[in-house]
């Protein structure tokens, strides 16, 4: 089972001479195949997710790096001709061209597998005065660890900031109001593919259905896109993307599974992150004869900063980010500072290590300098700061994220979301994506979404700056912890809980 | 808004009285008696329609070479000639030496008014309300001594808007209807300065404002029903008719540190519950 914290371990393996043994093999079996097709498969959309990047993202795992190997961002300085480019690119062992790079926005995402640490490759281009910042393509991870232990008391998490009286001023939002996840992803069609994926004993072909969550009406689904795995319908074969999605705008009052908070606003699906089903499919069709570790995959930081461009272009005034990582990114931060620009509000989760040092988390820590971005940090049912749960000087804003301390599955966030017993990675061969469950997730990634709902609820009220977003939401938060105060903040609940009634009700002349 | 519609529609009627009552003051001259038993005669001048006493006040209301076609007092009534000569048309200043009528020691009218009111606070109820301001209408009685007096009113004024967000100085409007209710009690006192035409007054006094707001979806202990002291300033002319005077009124209140703790005054840092207000009255009563 899935272990808490955004850094998996790789439990199968374990020491570094076995992983370098793995690597071996792989690169071997690989050779240089540059399709996702082994005989007798063809991909039924093309491949974003080539295997040689899938090849890296196992060598991620397996080497627990932060990064994707081989890929490096770069941002040339204001002015530079790409015969600068060129100039700056010679640094490089592979001098490689700037057609080479795949842009995103004035980033330019260089590939280049001779030489697997980005970090020396990102230190090669600083030095060029071309350069105005370089740096290696980092992961991100979703901040969420389901579990799903049966039938329990739900959705504590929603009495717990009022919605019920925030329904009866504005009940489920505006369906002109767009919600960007950008995650693993929502899935936006009702089909089967086949894949290839190894039964223990040989790579075989499988028939993988996929469906969409009944409890989302397809017409609220829209500008539905992948940008990491293939390029076609967007997939989710984690649970992540859709249990966030659900918490933001699972369909309401309809007698079905669990409610969302801005159940009639649009959801934009935006997949930026690789999970195990999507790598063992990959690899597997590129020849590669065995399981990988359960907890492998990761959001690159060049598709997080894609998705996000491309929501906050399709017109998403919202946008979720539950996903984070320790390492900064420029790249990402202007990605954020794009989106705000066009008008969209972001809500960032502050991460679930607080147990494991309590690292700073990144893009979280920009929310506290950019107007219209929020972290969100995560509180349980008794309304305390879950145990996982982040803190620092960067933290704005809490919601309910979930505390299985606080009486187990109970004290859990449950939504709808793809039936986690159908894809088990290490019990199932032959996963299925098409049959949807209430399950128990916690993280902070589950507390963001509740943030990401009430600002689309706000946004569809009138309140169209997503620095006026943010006032609102900071103003009317109810204050936690110490020192505690309308408009006081502290590291453990920044400004408070979040309270979507008192938001949208506003102000009058005198209160 | 109801009742800024109904203002607009009487207004006409409400400047043509006042300019009536303005007009037939100028036409309708009063003139006081400077000889003592004066005679007053019938249209024709062949008989003494009234003999009367020096001070008594007379209203003109016709004019033909020497003589005044008057209004006699209500106690003898009907209308007769008097010679100009015998006359004076400043009925405030009696000449040396005459005997004159002295003003009245005590009287009691009662008021109706109505005006329009802009609050201090201006960017925070332009906020709410979309206007800074607004009409509003109430009444009261005054006592008068002489030339003092001594008058009391409650006034309301009530408009809807809106529940906001304010950020950065932008405001949002929600679309949560919000009630503002403002009453004003206040107590004045002041003096008069009679004149031919018209009596000039100023004044100034104490008071209690009312305050009420109450929104959609607002529970009970979420409105406001606050009170708040304040002081003013007036000044104004009233043209009198006999029994029934008209007034325009302008009065400046403060009520300082009454808001400004929460809402869209905080987010202004309004701090002021007063204002600017113009009013007409009508008065009733000697």
């Amino acid at each position: 089972m899935a272990e808490r914290g955004s850094r998996r371990r790789f439990a199968a393996m374990g020491a570094d001479v076995a992983g370098l043994v793995l690597v071996v093999v792989l690169t071997r079996s690989l050779g240089a195949q540059s399709g996702a097709q082994t005989e007798g498969w063809t991909a039924p959309h093309p491949m974003l997710l080539t295997p040689s990047r899938a090849l890296a993202m196992v060598t991620a795992f397996d080497r627990k790096l932060t990064y994707v190997p081989g890929e490096v961002l770069v941002r040339f300085r204001s002015g530079v001709t790409p015969a600068g480019q060129q100039q700056a690119l010679m640094s490089l062992r592979s001098r490689p061209a700037p057609s080479d790079l795949r842009w995103v926005g004035d980033v330019g995402v260089l590939t280049d597998r001779t030489e697997l640490d980005a970090t020396i490759l990102a230190a090669q281009l600083r030095g060029q005065p071309e350069v105005e910042f370089a740096e290696p393509n980092y992961l991100y991870h979703p901040s969420a660890t389901p579990n799903d232990p049966g039938f329990t008391e739900r959705q504590w998490n929603l009495a717990a900031i009022d919605m019920p009286r925030a329904w009866d001023i504005n009940p489920g939002g505006k369906d002109t109001v767009i919600a960007a996840i950008v995650d693993t992803g929502i899935t936006a069609v009702a089909r089967t593919y086949s894949f290839q994926t190894w039964n223990g004993k040989a790579i075989q072909s499988v028939s993988v259905p996929f469906g969409m969550n009944p409890d989302f009406k397809s017409a609220r689904i829209v500008g539905a896109r992948d940008f990491v795995f293939w390029d076609g319908p967007v997939l989710d074969m984690e649970g992540h993307g859709t249990h966030v999605a659900s918490t933001i705008g699972e369909e309401t009052n309809n007698a079905m599974a669990e409610a969302g908070i801005a159940y009639r606003v649009k959801l934009m699906p935006v997949k930026v992150c690789l999970g195990f089903w999507e790598l063992q499919f990959a690899m597997s069709a590129s020849g590669f004869r065995g399981f990988l570790p359960a907890e492998i995959g990761g959001c690159p930081t060049s598709e997080i900063a894609d998705g996000i461009r491309y929501a906050a272009d399709r017109g998403a005034k919202v946008i979720n980010l539950s996903l984070g990582g320790p390492q900064p990114s420029d790249t990402l931060r202007d990605a954020i500072a794009y989106a705000t620009g066009k008008g969209a509000f972001v809500a960032i989760a502050m991460g679930n290590e607080f147990e494991d040092g309590n690292p700073v988390d990144y893009p979280a820590a920009y929310a506290a300098e950019m107007n219209g971005v929020m972290s969100v940090g995560a509180v349980g049912p008794s309304l305390a700061r879950s145990f996982y749960s982040n803190t620092g000087p960067h933290l704005e804003i809490s919601a309910p994220g979930g505390n299985d301390r606080e009486g187990g599955a109970r004290g859990m966030i449950w939504q709808s979301t793809i039936a986690r017993s159908d894809s088990v990675p290490t019990s199932i061969v032959a996963p299925r994506f098409d049959r949807y469950a209430e399950s128990a997730y916690e993280g902070t990634s589950m507390a963001t979404p509740h943030v990401a709902g009430v600002a689309a609820l706000l946004i569809s009220q009138g309140v169209t700056s997503p620095g006026a977003v943010e006032t609102a939401i900071r103003n009317s938060a109810r204050p936690l912890g110490a020192p505690s105060g309308i408009g006081v903040r502290n590291d453990d609940y920044g400004y408070g809980l979040v309270q979507p009634r008192s938001a949208l009700l506003g102000v009058g002349l005198v209160r | 808004m109801h009742l800024n519609r109904a203002l607009l529609r009487i207004a006409p009627w409400i400047v043509w009285a006042l300019a009536g009552t303005a007009a037939s003051a100028s036409a309708q001259t009063n003139v006081r008696v400077t000889r003592d038993q004066a005679t007053i005669w019938t249209a024709d001048f062949k008989d003494t329609a009234a003999i009367v006493p020096a001070g008594t006040i007379l209203t003109v209301v016709g004019r033909r070479g020497e003589w005044y076609e008057v209004r006699m007092p209500t106690a003898i009534g009907g209308r007769g000639w008097v010679l100009k000569s015998n006359v004076d048309t400043n009925t405030s200043k009696p000449r040396a030496g005459l005997a004159t009528s002295a003003p009245r020691k005590l009287g009691i009218v009662g008021v109706g008014q109505f005006g329009y009111v802009r609050f201090a606070a201006e960017q925070s109820f332009n906020a709410i309300l979309g206007a800074s301001g607004g009409g509003f209408y109430g009444g009261g009685a005054e006592v008068r001594v002489t030339n003092a007096f001594v008058s009391a009113s409650i006034e309301r004024f009530e408009k809807t808007g809106q529940r906001i967000l304010v950020a950065d100085g932008e405001v949002f409007q929600l679309g949560i209807p919000d009630t503002i209710r403002v009453m004003p009690i206040t107590v004045s006192v002041g003096w008069r300065m009679p004149r031919e035409r018209a009596t000039p007054y100023v004044g100034g006094g104490v008071g209690r404002i009312l305050y009420r707001e109450q929104a959609s979806f607002t529970e009970a202990s979420e409105n406001v029903h606050s009170q708040y002291s304040s002081y003013h300033m007036l000044g104004g002319v009233e043209f009198r008719n006999e029994w029934v005077a008209s007034a325009f009124e302008v009065q400046y209140t403060r009520a300082p540190h009454t808001i400004g703790v929460g809402g869209a005054s905080a987010a202004f840092q309004e701090t002021n519950l007063g204002g600017l207000v113009a009013r007409i009255k009508v008065l009733v009563g000697r």
